[in-house]
């Protein structure tokens, strides 16, 4: 629970102040901004767990401003908070992607649940873009031999058969399947099958 | 009269001849009879009974004479016939014309029966559904025998009459068949009539001559009686009369009706006239009854009528009898010519004799006359003299109190019409030129109030009163003085019934006393007074009176004056308030939101407490501080309330002196909502070195308000980051301005004056009340409200309030 940051950005001081003091009851740090412009200058998304955003701001809005970390793909989840909702505003907020929307005056308990979904949701989301950082790193330790070798690997060649694609002796072959195994630090072909397949997906999915 | 006179004239000159006939044997009688379905017929009809009178009555010999209704009338009238047998109409006619009496009524046979009364019937094919009533009968075409048939016609038309139909108006088309009535039976069977009328036994009759059925037609208005039971569709009527004409012989017309009555009723004669003989003649006032409604027959137009006929028929005995009366004029003249010449001449010398006496006696009159005109005239300029010396010491008088009036008048002008002085300053000096004028010691103007009186200036030598002293009722003199009564002068109260009571009076001392009742439009508003110590020997003169109400009037004027303006600021204060109303339901959800902000902090402190508190990792101090912030953010949710709550009670307008900014700042916090939810960047140039201004807040402030929230809609299509509105204060030579800024859409073209019409906008909401009402807010405090076109778009709008805008309030 500890060293988890919530971003608090409302125009309002006493609303922010006193968010900070509810959020900080649970244990949860909190740094609060009294408009987008500030937040945006101070954003650091590893940093980030959860960001609660009041629609209505001067200058850059609530949705504004969540609209604007979408395009600089920040993945951090967002929580509304809004003192007069209405529908369009609201499938505004969540086709955007808003983690949720939330009317003030709100029960606490409510909030705060919410805000812990948000932070658990984005703990998550971290640890696996971690991985997916470990095995983007033990592949960029390849030499292009060696990578050549793992795709062939992969792909269900056996080893006599990359000698042949290569132009190489099944020894050759042989010690390069050994040393991108220790390099991935793949026990089985089925793992490594696993990690490139993992790595793969998240390069698809960007 | 000349009708008579003409009569007797010729009855005079002339022996009538008689017409005896030409038998010696036998004198020829005529019967007229009304051959209402043909000649032949009713010679048929009748030559038997005519045959059975010869044979009864000795030395007459009796014919019939078949007539139609207009030859019948031309041998009345010219003595061709002695005897009349027609129908009840006819009857009645040549009665009441001609002389006619009835002798007997006809007893008509119809299947077996007798009837002495006879109808008409008034019908229509069996299958004219449309036609059921008489009413029916309007627009139809319509049949009758002929225009004068009492039974072919006039009956029916009687009855139309009843049912407001004009049978010669109301009818699509009236037509007369003529005798027979078989025609009209036919007309309306083969339907090329609507309908139409006959006498009561036609259709039976035709019926059991086979010639119709009765069920072909559909009868109207049909009456029923027990003695008639013939079809009918009027009253009844009597049935033919015979009847004896004026001239002819009364002995014969005797033996006449003997013959008649004693008639078989089973002989030939009977049969053939299809009748039972005759009776005793009957009641024929119901036929005269129905022409004198319809204004027929006899009831038309009797003397003209007679006249001329008798004119036509007897010209040349006329003509005889006026020449004869000219020759006689002639001689008469000529013999009183001269009698005349001969009596002028005596009267003459006669009139001659009576003037000389007549002179003499006025010669002596005059002469007395004229000795005692001279005694009163001498007399009347004695009189004279004295009044004229009278009139020249009244005129000094008179001058003398001009003069002092006319003083007094100048003082009054320059009071009232000072610029200088306060409405009270006023009173207080017309009290004090009343004081001097009437010679008095005190004067007092009081106003009744719930029941007391209490005064509200006074000027004396002596303090008789206490300004804001109460008087208890007792004191009131409304029995003494009405409203429009003339001013109530006591020289002496202690000689007064009613006010030497007064113990406020016996206390101090008054003894003359000189008021009268202010009025306020149309009520007693209070009283204006004088008292002296001592009791007044002069009488009050007219012009003190005047002077008096004058003062009076002058003070209830100035006070309904003032009233009036404040009624006017009331009403402008109760529009405000309506449109304060408006204002604060448009900004409602805004403020709801402004609400919230507040709240959601309160709810956030406090929970953050509980939790801590709970957890037992409580850091005191931290709570204590938590709870601080919770508190304060429930004074500024109260403060919100306070404010919204003062913009829509409706609070008596109240001026106090206010700093403009602080309204600003106020203001700016209210509208708060709105500017951040439409982006606006506010920007404050306030001049902090303004002095206080005399205003109704809150007035003020619902300016302000109407003032932002427009430049907020202006800049509704503006870009995001050029919306911003600038409000300035500063002070000039007007007195202090404000002006708000914006960057929005600016004035319409053209229409820089008609923004403050009421219900002028520019937007798709609101009233367009707002700046019409603004404006009058600030005209109100003698300010101006302007807009103008800001030169890098948008609009600049700007009120001014004078400084020292105070209300000149001397002494309070």
């Amino acid at each position: 629970m500890t060293n988890h940051n919530v971003y608090v950005v409302d125009d309002d001081q006493a609303v922010r102040d006193s968010l900070r003091w509810l959020i900080e009851s649970v244990g949860l740090n909190v740094k609060t901004f009294s408009n987008g412009q500030e937040l945006l200058e101070n954003f650091n998304e590893a940093e980030i767990s959860c960001l609660v955003l009041d629609v209505r701001m001067p200058g850059i809005s609530g949705l504004d401003l969540q609209q604007r970390l979408k395009n600089m793909d920040a993945k951090i989840p967002v929580i509304i908070v809004t003192g007069h909702a209405d529908v369009p505003m609201a499938i505004q907020a969540m086709k955007a992607g808003a983690f949720d929307f939330i009317e003030k005056p709100y029960s606490d308990q409510l909030l705060l649940e919410r805000i812990q979904c948000a932070i658990e949701q984005d703990d998550c989301f971290k640890k696996q873009q971690a991985v997916n950082n470990e095995i983007n790193e033990r592949i960029d330790s390849l030499t292009p031999r060696e990578k050549e070798v793992m795709g062939l690997v992969v792909t269900g060649h056996s080893n006599k058969g990359i000698a042949k694609e290569l132009g190489v002796s099944i020894k050759t072959v042989e010690v390069h399947r050994g040393n991108l195994m220790s390099k991935m630090k793949a026990q089985s072909l089925s793992e490594l099958v696993r990690l490139v397949m993992s790595s793969t997906h998240t390069s698809n999915q960007d | 009269m000349f009708k008579y006179f003409l009569l007797s004239l010729l009855s005079l000159t002339l022996l009538p001849f008689s017409c005896l006939g030409a038998d010696n044997n036998k004198q020829l009688i005529k019967i007229g009879v009304l051959a209402h379905r043909g000649h032949d017929e009713a010679l048929q009809r009748w030559s038997l009974t005519a045959d059975y009178l010869s044979d009864v009555i000795d030395g007459y010999q009796f014919i019939i004479k078949p007539k139609s209704l207009s030859s019948m009338k031309d041998a009345v009238e010219n003595n061709l016939i002695e005897f009349i047998l027609t129908n009840p109409g006819n009857y009645v006619d040549i009665e009441a014309n001609y002389g006619a009496t009835r002798i007997a009524t006809l007893r008509v046979k119809q299947r077996d029966h007798a009837y002495t009364s006879f109808s008409a019937v008034i019908f229509t094919r069996y299958d004219r559904h449309d036609i059921n009533k008489l009413e029916d009968l309007r627009d139809r075409t319509f049949m009758a025998v002929n225009k004068n048939a009492f039974g072919g016609f006039q009956m029916a038309w009687l009855e139309m009459i009843k049912v407001n139909i004009n049978p010669f108006e109301d009818l699509a088309d009236l037509q007369f068949s003529g005798f027979p009535q078989d025609n009209i039976v036919y007309a309306v069977e083969s339907g090329k009539i609507d309908a139409g009328t006959v006498r009561s036994d036609t259709l039976e009759r035709m019926a059991s001559e086979g010639a119709i059925s009765i069920r072909d037609f559909k009868i109207l208005n049909k009456q029923h009686s027990d003695s008639f039971p013939l079809l009918h569709s009027t009253r009844l009527y009597p049935e033919w009369p015979f009847a004896k004409l004026k001239k002819t012989n009364d002995q014969l017309a005797q033996k006449v009706a003997v013959a008649l009555l004693t008639m078989d009723p089973n002989s030939k004669a009977a049969t053939i006239s299809r009748s039972e003989g005759w009776t005793i003649p009957l009641d024929y006032t119901p036929v005269h009854d129905v022409f004198k409604t319809l204004k027929i027959g006899p009831y038309a137009k009797i003397d003209n009528v007679t006249i001329e006929k008798v004119i036509d028929q007897y010209w040349h005995y006329i003509l005889l009898v006026i020449i004869t009366l000219f020759a006689l004029g002639g001689i008469i003249v000529y013999i009183s010519n001269t009698n005349h010449n001969l009596n002028l001449t005596q009267n003459n010398l006669r009139n001659e004799i009576e003037s000389r006496r007549k002179a003499q006696l006025e010669l002596a009159q005059h002469r007395d006359t004229l000795e005692q005109n001279v005694i009163k005239r001498t007399k009347e300029l004695a009189n004279l003299n004295k009044e004229l010396q009278e009139d020249i010491i009244a005129r000094k008088a008179a001058e003398a109190s001009l003069k002092k009036s006319s003083h007094t008048l100048q003082t009054l002008h320059e009071i009232t019409s000072s610029r200088h002085m306060s409405f009270e300053g006023k009173v207080d000096a017309l009290l004090r030129t009343g004081c001097n004028c009437f010679n008095m010691d005190y004067g007092a103007f009081m106003q009744i109030k719930d029941g007391e009186l209490q005064v509200i200036r006074f000027v004396g030598n002596k303090p008789f009163y206490k300004r804001k002293d109460w008087f208890k009722p007792d004191y009131l003199f409304a029995s003494e003085m009405k409203l429009d009564a003339d001013p109530l002068v006591v020289n002496d109260i202690s000689q007064h019934p009613v006010l030497k009571q007064r113990k406020q009076f016996t206390q101090l001392g008054i003894q003359s006393y000189f008021g009268i009742p202010v009025v306020v439009a149309g009520t007693l508003f209070g009283y204006l007074e004088y008292g002296a110590v001592s009791a007044s020997s002069i009488t009050r003169s007219l012009i003190d009176i005047d002077m008096l109400q004058l003062i009076s009037q002058w003070i209830g004027g100035e006070i309904q004056r003032q009233q009036s303006h404040e009624n006017a600021q009331k009403h402008q204060a109760d529009l405000a308030h309506v449109a304060r109303l408006g204002t604060m339901g448009e900004m409602a959800s805004g403020l709801a939101h402004e609400l919230n902000q507040p709240l959601t902090a309160i709810v956030n402190y406090t929970r953050g407490c509980v939790r801590r508190l709970t957890s037992k990792e409580a850091d005191m101090p931290a709570i204590v501080d938590a709870m601080e912030h919770s508190c304060s953010e429930a004074e500024r949710a109260a403060e919100i309330i306070r404010r919204m709550r003062e913009l829509v009670n409706k609070e008596v307008p109240r001026r106090e002196f206010n700093d403009i900014n602080n309204i600003i700042e106020v203001v700016i916090r209210l509208v708060q909502p709105k500017i951040k939810s439409h982006h606006v960047n506010i920007k404050r140039e306030l001049d902090q070195d303004i002095p206080n201004i005399y205003v109704d807040r809150i007035q003020i402030e619902q300016v302000l308000i109407n003032l932002l929230n427009n430049a907020i809609d202006a800049m509704k299509n503006t870009p995001l980051l050029d919306r911003e509105i600038i409000i300035q204060s500063l002070v000039n030579d007007q007195g202090v301005q404000v002006k708000v800024y914006d960057r929005g859409n600016g004035l319409p073209q053209n229409m820089k004056s008609d923004v403050f019409e009421p219900f002028f906008s520019t937007k798709n909401e609101g009233m367009g009340m707002g700046l019409s009402i603004s404006r009058s807010i600030i005209e109100a405090h003698e300010g101006s409200l302007n807009a103008e076109q800001r030169e890098l778009g948008g609009s600049i709008f700007s009120f001014t309030l004078p400084l020292g805008n105070e209300v000149d309030n001397d002494e309070s």
